[in-house]
């Protein structure tokens, strides 16, 4: 092959001082200057842990396992029912919660003020005191939603009498959870934990939770991606936007609600409920991504990232092959536009499984396709376009179910490779709500952050040993 | 109205963009009505349902139609050869999958914007040379590392990984390569013939093929090894890589390799792999006994410059001579007038250098003429000078030292530290002769002699009032394709009254005739 | 998009290569090899191998998305073209290796023979049904029903029986008449000389005289294949070499060791428009040129001969 090199056109990549891809062109070869800077930020253990694994035959091999189990997955919501019965090993007295791992001194306000807020809808104290006693005593078993199946945005606390949405995955036969959404304002999810919250809560798990059910029951389920699919043509990108999904979600549930035998105030609640709630196809989503990188974790020697979440406090990612590891970095703060009378000061970092849209590939990565999204997030339609093209530089493929109409109707980037983003420096995209840090206040505001780079350094060391 | 229309073979578009497409053929000059459709029946019966095509064509599903109305023969004919144009042009500007052209960040994400890559050139810091190069083989890419600070430890299985793989890794501390007739890194712009040149050494590769170019040779590739290649730990990977690629090359008659005397286990596998190659092959161990190289098809040479010489007679189908060495009739005659110009306690050479190899041929040179040569790379531990800053009678400095160059750039590209010691020099009244070497090529400085002449004359100044002169001596590496000029260089450089040789060797033994 | 190749010929280069795209397809690609006169094919894994195919599992990919006169290029196992997402991993992939060469053929043999006649008589059936350019044993008849069947009828008998003399000169003289004859991207005259190299290949075996043959047929043929278009020179490149696609050989080791033959052969004649029948016909005279007591079949031709 040495010799194959002297029968060809020289073309050559350029590492490095600039001058010298200069020089090549000069004397009639090709060359392509790199946009190089270290990878990993200069940690070398990682840079060197990169490039080994680099078109390595059995991680591509690997990748390719995973990134199929990932596309071939057929999430179908399948009907809602407590906590308790659906999520399996699900112990009394277990609180689920957003992100990576923590224990309930280092949670963030909004966290704390959900957890509290779980603790008395559970009856497990009698007030806010005696439960922020209890919560900090060791008797309540705190846990990431994600080591369930399960996900939550923001604070994502589950307790075990919350309904949540069961989606099963018709490929593999694996199953998530998603609580359901209570709409926006004074709501858990934020840390919000008053008697009007409480007493939503309730109704969700008394009457809400039952009429879903019985209505997906009625229909014999609801195939998400068709739904997602359809959305992202109809300007959502299915974290931030959840105007289209959350409508043709409630045109397939209504006439099946409609048919089944409820109070005349409980099915106008319920009605009413849904259709005020633009978000309320979001948790749905959410199970739907998280259905489908569960059938893609654990594919031993793939680097494929199967999840992405915050806590308030840390960020955390898990890959395909590494087992159960997350591998965390503190979460960054949000970039984006105040709701009037808030600033960035009164912002909560990073929150909430919600980037599991992302690792699935739409939220951010599918930005190009909700051109509206950008008065929410700040931006233009063209940047919106730019960062699903980035996109594709650190992505294993692409997922022909989700296309894409500003970009031609392209595939949406799917799958992010841990090594694509190392070698490229390109963090992943997140689209997303910003919390006040403090509890109960809610939404302040909305915008785009990046997965921190640490995350998936740590990730790639550890990948390297084996 | 008028309407036409047109075929364009296996070019495909989704119906969508094709929409779109149609709307900007519609706005056109002169148009009314435009459609472009993939030729499928349906679209064909459409098509004619519509009026737009006078009657059914054949189908041909995998082309592409266009059909248009408008004003007259001309603006139909306009606007389908502009369509045609949009089509192609779209599909070689922007491709298709949405990819969009962002610089590329990394060698995969640059051979996937360059798939016909087949090199990958690395100057980043030493730190993370290594990395890339392996990125780059793992990618089935040659590798050629400029980067320097690049340990033996990374550099062993990078290069076992290459020769495993039959894969080329220059360096680490590879300065300079001629593949394919293209320079690489700090090269010369060298003539394109049938001589291979396999170096462990950048300025000794840049000496001989700027050499070989001078005598009227020429190279086919000149494969830079790095500096540790011939060690005993890395075992001369890539020099024997480059000779069974050069003994196989059907373009290269004579191999020239060059390097300082490498460890005795490697030397044996260097040159019995040159034995085998079947092939006139010149060697330049720089301080070895040629007499002990020579056997066979292998011609042992002492200079750089007989190393040139030698390939170029071979190449030339002439046979080797011997070389002499003493200095050449030619330079005689300067020896007088130079010695004529120096007071008494004028004795000694200072020779200031920028290229490593060039220090090191002359150190050699002038220990065998004149004895005691102190340097910071001496042949001999106890001619170790102490302190660098400051000469000792004869004296001559690698000034690409890693002890100089922290900080700064090499001065091949700053004169400033050169410049500074020209001067110092000139003001020590037992300096006779300033010895220097001037290097051209891509990288290089791109007026050395517009650098230098303001110091030589300053130097002069200095030593005029102290009513002494200092001789100037050097050599110009370079061609004449370089783009400093070989010629313009020297004939300024020999303006401003510096004698001028053909090679370094040259210099070497002119500068000891004049102070012995 | 990195998709995994199913398969790759024998004859694609597995690590560094470089092409351009030769011409894009519904559901294949050619790429011209650089410096070399040959096409390596790009085709869906639902296909049938070749021998300079590289097969592709992605049903959902688009071929198309490639553009005529761009570059290919395979750096380590991997295959990337110019303004293309598509990248394609050779490694890994399995490798088709074809047997015709191995088969050794025993003409002479009555399950053999009876088998061929099965297979010849199919072949008839399905080109008359299909109202084929080119009907086999039209070839051997005084009643030519197509004019490609009376183009065809007297080189083929010709080719036959000098091939049977092991006669280079006259063997090529008579392929001389048919290649490039015939309309599509791989003539029904090429189709036809395939044929008849896999039946030689099969037959030849360890026969020495019947190697040479062949080998100095193959070396021949070559040299005037100029005469025939890129892709199917490449087809008859490989057929001189004794590589063939899966589904002709696939047939050969049917009627050899007493395969399915009814399976083989619907699967072998249903490549391309007519390219599947037109080869088989070829296949299935040549196999009769050697070791072949006279048969119903084979007498057929000969008598045509007359």
């Amino acid at each position: 092959m040495v010799n194959k090199l002297f029968e060809q056109d020289l073309q050559v990549i350029n590492v490095g001082l600039a001058s010298f891809a200069d020089a090549i062109q000069q004397t009639g070869g090709k060359s392509l200057q790199l946009d190089w800077r270290p990878p990993a930020s200069g940690n070398r253990e990682a840079g060197m842990s990169l490039a080994v694994l680099i078109n390595d035959p059995k991680v591509e091999a690997a990748n390719r396992t995973a990134h199929e189990r990932f596309l071939s997955a057929q999430p179908v919501l399948v009907g809602v029912d407590s906590a308790r019965n659906a999520i399996p090993n699900l112990g009394e007295r277990t609180l689920l919660h957003a992100g990576p791992p923590i224990e309930w001194s280092r949670m963030c306000g909004p966290m704390q003020g959900a957890v509290i807020g779980a603790i008395l809808f559970e009856g497990w104290a009698e007030n806010h005191e005696t439960a922020r006693k209890l919560a900090g005593s060791g008797e309540i078993k705190f846990a990431p939603c994600h080591h369930y199946g399960a996900v939550g945005p923001m604070s994502g606390v589950i307790s075990p009498s919350m309904p949540v949405w069961i989606v099963r995955n018709q490929d593999r036969g694996n199953m998530s959870f998603s609580n359901l959404n209570e709409g926006l304002g004074k709501v858990l999810r934020f840390g919000a934990n008053d008697d009007s919250v409480l007493e939503r809560l309730k109704w969700m798990a008394a009457v809400l939770g039952p009429a879903m059910n019985s209505a997906v029951k009625q229909l014999g389920g609801i195939e998400l991606r068709p739904i997602i699919a359809q959305a992202l043509h109809m300007g959502d990108e299915c974290h931030n936007r959840n105007a289209a999904a959350s409508s043709l979600l409630f045109k397939r549930l209504t006439p099946a609600l409609l048919k089944m035998d409820l109070p005349q105030s409980d099915m106008s609640r319920v009605l009413e409920f849904v259709a005020g709630n633009d978000h309320f196809f979001l948790n749905i989503s959410m199970a739907c991504c998280k259905s489908m990188l569960d059938a893609a974790h654990g594919v031993e020697h793939s680097t494929l990232v199967t999840a992405m979440a915050r806590n308030g406090v840390d960020f955390g990612i898990r890959v395909s092959g590494s087992g159960d590891a997350w591998f965390t970095a503190p979460a960054p703060m949000v970039d984006g536009l105040f709701f009037p009378g808030y600033s960035q000061i009164d912002a909560a970092p990073d929150l909430g499984d919600s980037a599991i849209t992302e690792t699935a590939g739409i939220g951010g990565f599918a930005m190009g396709a909700a051109p509206a999204i950008v008065q929410f997030v700040g931006g233009t339609p063209q940047d919106a376009i730019a960062y699903t093209r980035e996109m594709f530089h650190i992505t294993m493929g692409v997922n022909g179910g989700f296309t894409l109409p500003p970009l031609n109707f392209d595939a949406a980037p799917a799958g992010i490779d841990v090594r694509k983003v190392i070698d490229t420096g390109i963090a992943p995209v997140i689209n997303t709500g910003i919390a006040h840090k403090d509890a109960g206040v809610g939404q302040v505001g909305a915008g785009i952050t990046r997965a921190p780079l640490e995350c998936f350094e740590q990730a790639i060391i550890s990948i390297g040993k084996y | 109205m008028t309407t036409s229309q047109r075929i364009i073979k296996k070019l495909y578009r989704d119906s969508v963009s094709l929409m779109q497409f149609s709307e900007k053929v519609r706005a056109l000059n002169g148009i009314n009505q435009a459609s472009a459709v993939m030729a499928t029946e349906n679209n064909i019966s459409l098509l004619v349902e519509a009026s737009l095509l006078a009657s059914a064509v054949l189908p041909s599903p995998n082309d592409l139609l266009i059909v248009v109305e408008g004003r007259d023969e001309a603006s139909v004919s306009e606007a389908l050869d502009s369509a045609e144009a949009m089509l192609k042009a779209k599909s070689t500007e922007s491709g298709e999958g949405g990819v969009r052209r962002v610089p590329s960040r990394s060698i995969e994400m640059g051979l996937e914007a360059m798939p016909s890559a087949n090199f990958v050139l690395i100057s980043t810091p030493g730190e993370y040379a290594a990395a890339e190069a392996r990125k780059a083989l793992q990618l089935g890419l040659h590798v050629m590392m400029f980067s320097d600070n690049v340990s033996m430890e990374e550099e062993i299985p990078l290069k076992q990984y290459a020769r495993d793989h039959d894969l080329l890794v220059m360096g680490p501390d590879c300065g300079t390569a001629i593949i394919n007739g293209v320079p690489l890194g700090f090269a010369n712009v060298v003539r394109r013939g049938d001589i291979g040149v396999v170096a462990a050494s950048g300025t000794g590769l840049q000496q001989v093929t700027s050499l070989i170019d001078r005598f009227g040779g020429g190279i086919t590739q000149a494969i830079g090894t790095g500096g540790h290649d011939l060690k005993s730990e890395v075992g001369g990977i890539t020099m024997l890589q480059g000779i069974d690629a050069l003994a196989k090359d059907k373009a290269t008659k004579v191999i020239l390799l060059v390097s300082k005397p490498p460890s005795p286990d490697v030397m044996k596998k260097v040159l019995e792999k040159a034995s085998q190659s079947g092939k006139p092959v010149v060697v330049e161990f720089i301080g070895a006994d040629p007499k002990s190289i020579t056997s066979g098809n292998i011609t042992g040479v002492r200079t750089l410059e007989d190393a040139a010489a030698a390939s170029v007679l071979l190449s030339k189908g002439k046979a080797v001579k011997k070389f002499s060495n003493a200095l050449p009739a030619k330079y005689k005659s300067m020896v007088k007038s130079a010695q004529k110009k120096l007071k008494k306690g004028q004795k000694y050479i200072r020779g200031l250098f920028s290229g490593g190899t060039f220090c090191y041929e002359t150190v050699l040179l002038l220990s065998e003429a004149l004895g005691k040569v102190y340097s910071n790379t001496p042949i001999r531990k106890e001619e170790k000078i102490l302190d660098v800053w400051k000469s000792l009678e004869h004296t001559v400095i690698d000034l690409g030292d890693d002890l100089f160059t922290q900080g700064r750039p090499h001065p091949m590209i700053d004169f400033r530290l050169r410049n500074e010691r020209i001067v110092q020099e000139a003001k020590d009244p037992e300096t006779a002769v300033i010895l220097l070497d001037i290097v051209l090529g891509h990288g290089s400085n791109m007026d050395p002699a517009g650098e230098l002449i303001p110091a030589i004359q300053q130097a002069q100044k200095i030593a005029g009032k102290a009513k002494r002169s200092v001789v100037f001596v050097g050599s110009v590496c370079g061609t004449e394709l370089d783009p400093q000029s070989l010629s313009r260089q020297e004939s300024r450089l020999r303006d401003a009254g510096v004698i001028l040789t053909d090679s370094n060797a040259q210099a070497a033994r002119l500068a000891a005739a004049i102070v012995s | 998009m990195k998709i995994q190749a199913a398969s790759i010929g024998e004859a694609v280069p597995r690590d560094t290569f470089d092409a351009t795209i030769q011409s894009v397809y519904e559901s294949t690609v050619n790429l011209r090899l650089e410096g070399e006169d040959r096409l390596i094919t790009l085709l869906s894994s639902d296909r049938y191998e070749l021998p300079q195919g590289i097969r592709i599992a992605d049903k959902n990919l688009s071929l198309r998305t490639l553009t005529v006169g761009l570059r290919a290029a395979s750096r380590g196992g991997v295959l990337r073209f110019d303004f293309s997402p598509l990248t394609i991993d050779l490694r890994g992939a399995s490798v088709w290796r074809c047997r015709m060469k191995e088969l050794n053929a025993d003409m002479q043999s009555p399950p053999v023979l009876e088998a061929w006649s099965l297979a010849w008589k199919l072949l008839n059936e399905n080109q008359k049904l299909r109202h084929a350019d080119l009907i086999a044993e039209n070839l051997f008849q005084a009643d030519f029903s197509s004019p490609l069947s009376r183009r065809m009828a007297r080189p083929v008998s010709q080719l036959a029986a000098a091939a049977e003399q092991y006669d280079v000169e006259g063997t090529i003289h008579a392929a001389e008449e048919i290649i490039g004859l015939g309309p599509g991207a791989t003539p029904s005259g090429d189709d036809v000389l395939i044929g008849f190299l896999a039946a030689f290949w099969s037959v030849a075996g360890e026969h020495e005289q019947q190697l040479s043959f062949v080998h100095s047929f193959g070396t021949v043929l070559m040299q005037i294949a100029e005469q025939t278009n890129e892709i199917s020179r490449t087809y008859l490149f490989h057929a001189t070499q004794g590589q063939f696609s899966s589904t002709l050989t696939y047939l050969a080791a049917a009627i050899v060791t007493g395969g399915d033959v009814q399976q083989h052969i619907q699967s072998a004649m249903r490549v391309g428009h007519s390219s599947g029948m037109d080869s088989v016909t070829g296949m299935l005279i040549g196999l009769r040129v050697w070791n072949t007591e006279q048969s119903s079949a084979y007498s057929a031709f000969t008598n045509a001969e007359r």
